[in-house]
């Protein structure tokens, strides 16, 4: 799956899981609440029917003249028998204090209440208050099963969510693939003829036979360099995906100077006045395909939009590779997009902008700091800086 | 040493006096009762348990019922007793007090504290089903 593809797919389910634990959430909190007051009410009717059976004692009880009066109670309730002055006759309940007899019902810590206010007052009793905890049991028995039915409900729609996301991103998905198919056949069809090229110039070169058309040859050596870099670039993002990296510490001198060399021509082209300060044997672990990508888009960069005659400045030290241009610069609003793919500083410069793509991809991998600083006119300042792992 | 000695001796005898004293006051009060009213209730075979139940059962309020006790012994008439016309027929009403209201009081409150249910009722709680 590639990059962008996880991207969309990670935002998708995101919010589509969100959404439906949301909504989940809603109606689970209502069907907790209603199924809360369905049980305080079958605990009412429970508890109603326990007062009515106490008032029918207590008319039996009115009638009897024993010298003990028991009353019968079923566990877990308790009772408290109230006069008319509102005091207890009989109780083995402790009344709230500030207890309103006028309510029916009343929820006191976790203590459902039921009054009943009976009349004629046998045995002198206007209330009977009668109190049992609210059943707890059973709540937590209903937020056990809707955890899990949320659960239950959460895998399946995350594997429905993840089938839906991948069918959403399908055309998508076919895009990138022709994208990449495109760019994997036209590499392929490029290697040999700019291989073939630059060899050839190489050998013209070394052969000195060409030393009257020296700038049309260092003009040719420039652009198959550029065409050579752009299929590097290419494959690197094509293989990307699915690249085994080789990290071992790797000479970023000697790297830096074989690189500036490289460009050499491209650099006295544009006439620009180079100034290195390159420390001796600094050595990173990394592999050698990313620090040649880092290396060369950045070179390149700092090359193609500089201004002719301009200067550049590559500083490599012990904590940072520094590389100044004095070209156009770029606003704000151009820097925070410029590492996005396909995203071009300057139009007027060729290129496909993927070159700061790629720049950010090997930073992120190896956990190094990017630094841009950029004003129009004056130029822009890229600073990496290693990580100390 | 023996300061303290004749502190708590102090103290028992109090301790002493004042239960002996509490005693006395209950069965002083039940006695007055039991030869004031309760005796001839009793050779009369009024029912005074079933008469305070009555009160009990119309007015739910001891002070209420303090107060209804002492205006019907100082005024007895069929309106101002708790008992339905026809108990009457059977037991004729009684002449009005001659007790003054304080001995009255005392003995009405003896009346209540030897019928009423306060100590009598038992809540016993069964295992649910």
């Amino acid at each position: 799956m590639y990059h962008s593809e996880k991207r969309s797919l990670y935002r998708f389910l995101t919010i589509y899981l969100l959404s439906t634990f949301l909504l989940f959430a809603v109606g689970a909190s209502i069907f907790y609440t209603l199924e809360k007051h369905h049980l305080i009410d079958k605990q009412r009717r429970q508890m109603k029917q326990e007062g009515e059976q106490i008032h029918h004692q207590l008319i039996t009880l009115h009638k009897t003249f024993s010298e003990t009066l028991t009353l019968q109670l079923h566990a877990p309730y308790k009772t408290a028998l109230i006069d008319m002055d509102q005091k207890p006759i009989a109780s083995n309940l402790l009344l709230p204090p500030s207890f309103r007899f006028d309510k029916e019902y009343r929820i006191d810590n976790g203590t459902l209440f039921y009054t009943r206010k009976i009349e004629p007052y046998y045995l002198g009793v206007v209330y009977i208050v009668l109190a049992a905890p609210v059943d707890e049991a059973a709540l937590s028995k209903l937020r056990e099963n809707i955890v899990l039915f949320m659960i239950l409900a959460g895998t399946i729609f995350v594997i429905v969510g993840y089938f839906l996301g991948r069918l959403f991103i399908a055309p998508m998905r076919d895009a990138i693939g022709m994208m990449n198919r495109f760019i994997q056949d036209t590499t392929h069809e490029l290697n040999t003829p700019v291989s073939t090229i630059l060899t050839n110039l190489e050998l013209i070169q070394a052969l000195n036979k060409c030393d009257s058309a020296k700038e049309e040859m260092q003009r040719i050596e420039i652009a198959s360099k550029t065409i050579s870099r752009i299929y590097d670039d290419l494959t690197y993002l094509k293989l990307n995906h699915a690249y085994h990296r080789d990290i071992r510490p790797l000479d970023i001198s000697a790297l830096l100077h074989e690189r500036i060399a490289y460009f050499s021509a491209a650099i006295s082209a544009k006439q620009l006045q180079l100034t290195t300060e390159i420390a001796d044997d600094m050595v990173v672990s990394m592999d050698q395909d990313d620090a040649l990508r880092l290396i060369d888009n950045l070179l390149s960069n700092a090359i193609k939009y500089n201004r002719t005659g301009g200067d550049l400045l590559i500083t490599l030290s012990q904590d940072a590779l520094r590389i100044v241009d004095s070209g156009e610069g770029m606003d704000e609003e151009t820097l925070k997009q410029v590492h996005r793919r396909f995203v071009r500083a300057n139009s007027s410069e060729g290129g496909f902008g993927i070159g700061l793509d790629i720049v950010h991809q090997v930073i992120n991998n190896y956990k190094f700091k990017i630094t841009f600083r950029s004003k129009q006119q004056e130029g822009t300042e890229v600073i990496i800086i290693w990580s100390k792992t | 040493m023996e300061q303290n000695m004749i502190y708590k001796k102090f103290y028992m005898i109090i301790a002493i006096v004042g239960v002996t004293g509490m005693v006395y006051a209950q069965e002083n009060s039940t006695s007055a009762l039991e030869k004031a009213c309760l005796s001839c209730h009793q050779a009369q075979q009024i029912p005074s348990e079933m008469i305070y139940r009555r009160y009990l059962m119309r007015y739910a309020s001891k002070e209420t019922i303090k107060k209804k006790i002492a205006a019907y012994l100082k005024h007895p008439s069929i309106d101002t007793s708790i008992m339905p016309a026809p108990f009457f027929r059977k037991f004729p009403l009684k002449k009005a007090t001659t007790l003054d209201d304080k001995r009255l009081e005392r003995l009405v409150e003896a009346y209540i504290a030897h019928y009423d249910v306060d100590g009598k009722i038992v809540i016993a709680t069964q295992d649910e089903d």
